[in-house]
């Protein structure tokens, strides 16, 4: 046994000169340090039936993960796939190592992303293909012919923001290798559910569904959409009718297995939402006009059936309820899960056992839902914006997401396990979003539930004040209700002088200068104030006001790094607003924005710390379907524009723009496809996915200002963390170098003691960096054996510890020095 | 019987300082690449959050380093040992393979070394587990050093008084188990001239 020091070495060699920037840094590594405990959005699970041990969950934007072990350990299984969105998954009957993939979440809320097709593995999920079906954007779901596996079926939405004819209920009969679209009815009609009768496979039902969402609205049902049959294996369809209403949104459709005669529709309709069919679905009987047993119309409608009883049916919505008696009557279940259900997987062999898939992750129930188990160790998170204080010895770092309240936790610890689920605390609840730390006192927030509800809290006593400048809670009315709106993820900005200054935004801009106490109005309303999308969301089935579909709000919000005087607000309606003396008067420069459609939300306004008239603006249109990036860079305080998003890839819409706070040549774009940066003002755009970063959506990135760790909020998978970005920063400096040894931050001397034991795997543990410094450099060619190469690290008193071997290969290495 | 440092799984599950933490102050880092020489320096800093008064420091870090020291003395010994058990079985092996009959005399003497061996080994460091007679065995020096080092390294605070006795302790069984190593290996002289007379490698240490 060596000597060994507090250090630890990062080493990386560079490629070829001509080769990407990104070449010689892919091997710095991301940490994924969770968090688990609050889980994320799912959209399936599917078990194998009597096999309790292989689970897969398809997550609704985290790819798809398998446990082989019951959900003590999960292995992701999609990283490296186009998405990361995931609709539905289809085990071949018998084989469960045959799966499809269904990218493309159908549950189409605000912040739904989108897929590229089917996929198909062979082998338990080690190896997809892609098998087409690229443009269908939405899944709802596969079925497979249990007695021919290679005839399969694709229930395809299509694009959830626009017509496009790549949609309905598509046929494949040699296992996914080709397919016929055999259901179609026009190209604003999609496929919610599609459904098999187990004994005769030829029966095939098909709920089609028009829906399409727009920024301030939705549309959910029509009298040309509804429920659909086929009895000759998908050839021809006739369209069920009998007992079933004429004006129909979202149905779920579902045959009892036991006894297939009997088939359920549950469907957003304003006649009832609860159907059954005693003869195949030739005539179906209202049965229930229970609107809780949807809840949200275009989010929700969907059941199963018992495998082993045809009354005892599982409604998923708000919350799972059971009826025993084939629907006339329900109680609800799985009150200790988180609510909002998209998935019911039942064992046939074992009904009993079931998994559930919800906005919060996955549970399991081993007595036919009595009680459950939450499974808090899966990565799922899905982050709309992510904060860090500066505490010592290591900053904690949080974020808002979706429907999973906003969190905090530290972004490493001193426990030899790693972050623990403990480590995280909640802080405010609903939907979470954007948040500040205290400047002088880390347990206090400000932070926000969806519409602009602004809470401050204390994290020590758990005391929550409602400290918004506009008093009535947002919602259950439309906006025009309202003498001031909030968007669903309203701006919360500290200054970047004085962390007792926020600006809090809703359709004009609010500033504090004792942290939530007081406010001021600091503008008029800066948006185009467009009374015709401000009204009530939905129809026109079901109608709704959840602020999510909140219009004319101001979206994003900044003070110049470069002069306090300088704000920028851009709205969700397309309007760039520029204040150049501290907002007193506000000046829209969209107008000189060319390029970009009028109306577009503007995703992020990024002032440049190279100068006050020095600005990047994203646009993000994908809720007109169009996905394309829009990323716009002013030198002269928006009296000009010139594009530099041209380089991003294709329906990489934008969320984030981040300059780099000491190289700001370098700019981040956090993207629907990933983590892309440029290192000349956006000529070139390259993915910064590195070790370890997988195929997610990102919509939040900072860089911590003390620790210049760069911290990734993912849309799906999470926090990632790369610690010490020095050698992004400072790639220029090996430029004509054979080596090169970057600038070293501080190494915090602390103590590692556990504070818990035996903790067994089932638990996320977020992994810590390596103790000690990271020495980071630069070899610009493999070194020989021969040629003398070492590092060595001499104290202050002038000693050497050392010297270390250090590797010469052409790649890149994180490791302990000294060892 | 060298005490391995743990790796993989195990190693990761105690992610942390693997030796004793160095005092704050600045460090330089130099890479070497044959006339290429660049130099960063960086700081090492105290948990801001966990005072400990410059003196205490200095205390904790001498005896640590000093601890470490011995700890890897012993270890070296250990190898040694280690190694010359290994090259015995080796010759043994390599006569029977060469069709030679070691004299009774000369496996005798390898006998005696082995037993010896394992004695000395055994003072150094507790064999593994799986070859323990008993469980409950008391701490040798290695583990007695170890358990030390994590006592005074697991706090910001200087050594107490009954840590700083029982360090003069540790330092005296180092001493007095590394000068009875020492003799026992210069007495193997005698063994190696037998090794030779019967063709044999001799021994290496």
């Amino acid at each position: 046994m060596r000597n060994r020091v507090l250090l630890s070495v990062v080493l990386f060699t560079s490629q070829a000169v001509a080769e990407s920037k990104t070449s010689p840094l892919s091997s710095l590594e991301f940490r994924n340090i969770g968090p688990a405990i609050m889980g994320g959005r799912v959209a399936d699970v599917e078990g194998v039936p009597g096999s309790p041990r292989v689970v897969y969950v398809g997550a609704a934007s985290g790819g798809v993960w398998k446990t082989d072990d019951g959900g003590i350990t999960w292995k992701p299984l999609f990283d490296n796939e186009a998405v990361s969105s995931i609709g539905d998954i289809a085990l071949e009957p018998g084989n469960p190592e045959v799966l499809y993939v269904g990218t493309g979440e159908s549950n189409l809320r605000n912040s739904v992303s989108f897929g590229n097709g089917v996929y198909k593995s062979t082998d338990g999920g080690a190896s997809f293909r892609h098998l087409g079906l690229s443009d269908t954007r939405h899944i709802s779901r596969i079925v497979i012919d249990p007695k021919n596996p290679q005839r399969v079926y694709v229930g395809a939405f299509g694009h959830a923001f626009g017509p496009n004819p790549e949609r309905g209920v598509f046929r494949s009969l040699d296992g996914g290798g080709s397919w016929e679209k055999v259901l179609y009815i026009d190209d604003r009609h999609g496929v919610s559910d599609l459904e098999i009768d187990p004994r005769n496979p030829n029966v095939l039902y098909a709920a089609l569904w028009h829906f399409e969402r727009k920024p301030w609205t939705i549309q959910s049902g029509s009298e040309g959409g509804g429920l659909f049959k086929s009895v000759d294996g998908g050839t021809t369809w006739k369209k069920l009718d009998q007992g079933l209403p004429k004006l129909l949104g979202r149905i779920g459709v579902k045959v009892a297995p036991s006894r297939p005669e009997v088939v359920y529709a549950l469907a957003e309709s304003r006649e009832g939402t609860l159907f059954r069919s005693e003869d195949r679905g030739e005539s179906f009987t209202k049965i229930s006009s229970d609107v809780g047993i949807v809840s949200r119309g275009f989010y929700f409608a969907d059941l199963r059936v018992d495998p082993a009883n045809e009354n005892r049916l599982f409604t998923l919505a708000g919350s799972i309820q059971l009826s025993i008696d084939g629907g006339k009557s329900f109680e609800r279940i799985s009150r200790t899960t988180h609510g909002d259900y998209h998935s019911l997987w039942i064992d046939p062999e074992d009904p009993a056992r079931m998994w559930q898939g919800h906005d919060g992750g996955v549970g399991v129930s081993y007595n036919g839902g009595r009680s459950w188990e939450f499974v808090s160790n899966l990565p799922l998170g899905q982050f709309y914006s992510i904060f860090a204080d500066s505490r010592e010895p290591f900053y904690y770092v949080g974020g808002g997401l979706q429907d999973n309240a906003t969190w905090y936790g530290p972004s490493r610890n001193g426990e030899p396990f790693g972050i623990l689920p403990d480590d995280w605390r909640e802080i405010s609840n609903g939907d979470g979003f954007q948040a500040v730390f205290h400047p002088s006192d880390p347990e206090v927030t400000l932070t926000e539930y969806q519409g602009g509800r602004i809470v401050r809290t204390d994290n020590r006593t758990r005391e929550i004040q409602f400290v918004s400048p506009y008093a009535p809670t947002m919602g259950g009315a439309p906006a025009s209700a309202f003498d001031v709106r909030f968007n669903w993820n309203a701006p919360i900005v500290a200054s970047p002088r004085d962390g007792m200054t926020v600006y809090f935004a809703g359709n004009k801009v609010f500033r504090t200068r004792d942290f939530g106490s007081t406010w001021e109005t600091l503008s008029p309303d800066l948006t185009t104030n467009d009374s015709e999308k401000l009204g009530t969301a939905g129809g026109p089935v079901w109608f709704e006001n959840t602020t999510a579909e909140y219009h004319c709000t101001i979206v994003s919000f900044a003070e110049s790094p470069a002069d306090a005087l300088v704000l920028w607000a851009g709205t969700d309606d397309g309007n760039v607003q520029l204040s150049r003396d501290g907002g007193g008067r506000w000046e829209n420069v969209v107008a000189n924005v060319r390029g970009v459609p009028a109306h577009s939300a503007v995703s992020h306004v990024e002032p440049s710390r190279k100068g006050a008239g020095v600005a990047y603006v994203s646009f993000d249109r994908h809720l007109f379907d169009d996905l394309r990036p829009y990323v716009f860079r002013t030198e002269d305080f928006g009296r000009s524009f010139a594009e530099i998003g041209r380089g991003l890839p294709d329906k990489a819409y934008v969320w984030v723009l981040r300059e780099d706070p000491r190289n700001p040549a370098i700019l981040y774009a956090g993207t629907e496809l990933g983590l892309y940066a440029t290192w000349d003002s956006g000529r070139s755009w390259e993915k910064l996915h590195l070790k370890n970063l997988p195929t997610v959506s990102v919509h939040d990135l900072l860089i911590h200002p003390r620790d210049n760790d760069l911290v990734v909020g993912t849309h799906g998978r999470g926090l990632f963390i790369l610690d010490d970005a020095t050698p992004i920063q400072r790639l220029h400096d090996t430029a004509g170098k054979s080596a090169h040894l970057f600038p070293i931050r501080r190494a915090v001397r602390f103590q590692v003691k556990p504070t818990r034991y035996g903790l067994g795997d089932k638990i996320h543990l977020g992994p810590n960096p390596p103790y000690g410094a990271l020495v980071s450099y630069f070899l610009k060619e493999e070194v020989p054996e021969d040629k003398e190469l070492k590092l060595e690290i001499w104290t202050p008193k002038g000693l050497s510890f050392g010297p270390s071997r250090i590797f010469r290969k052409r790649r890149v290495f994180r490791e302990r020095a000294g060892t | 019987m060298k005490v391995e440092p743990k790796k993989g799984e195990e190693a990761e599950a105690e992610r942390g300082p693997t030796g004793p933490r160095v005092p704050p102050g600045r460090y330089r880092a130099r890479v070497v690449m044959g006339d290429v020489s660049i130099e960063e320096s960086f700081d090492v800093v105290s948990n801001p959050a966990a005072r400990i008064a410059d003196s205490d420091l200095e205390a904790q870090n001498r005896m640590t380093r000093s601890a470490w020291k011995m700890q890897s003395a012993t270890n070296r010994l250990l190898q040694t040992l280690d190694s010359l058990k290994a090259q015995i079985e080796d010759r043994k092996s390599a006569a029977r393979s060469l069709g030679k009959t070691i004299s009774e005399t000369l496996d005798s003497d390898l006998k005696g070394v082995l037993e010896k061996i394992e004695a000395l080994s055994g003072a150094l460091a507790m064999p593994e587990l799986k070859d323990r007679p008993a469980v409950g065995e008391a701490p040798r020096l290695y583990e007695k050093l170890s358990d030390l080092l994590a006592s005074v390294g697991s706090v910001n605070a200087a050594p107490t008084e009954a840590q700083r006795r029982y360090f003069e302790e540790l330092n005296r069984e180092s001493l007095r188990l590394t000068g009875e190593v020492s003799s026992y290996l210069a007495s193997l002289t005698e063994l190696n001239a037998k090794l030779h007379a019967e063709e044999l490698p001799v021994l290496l240490w």
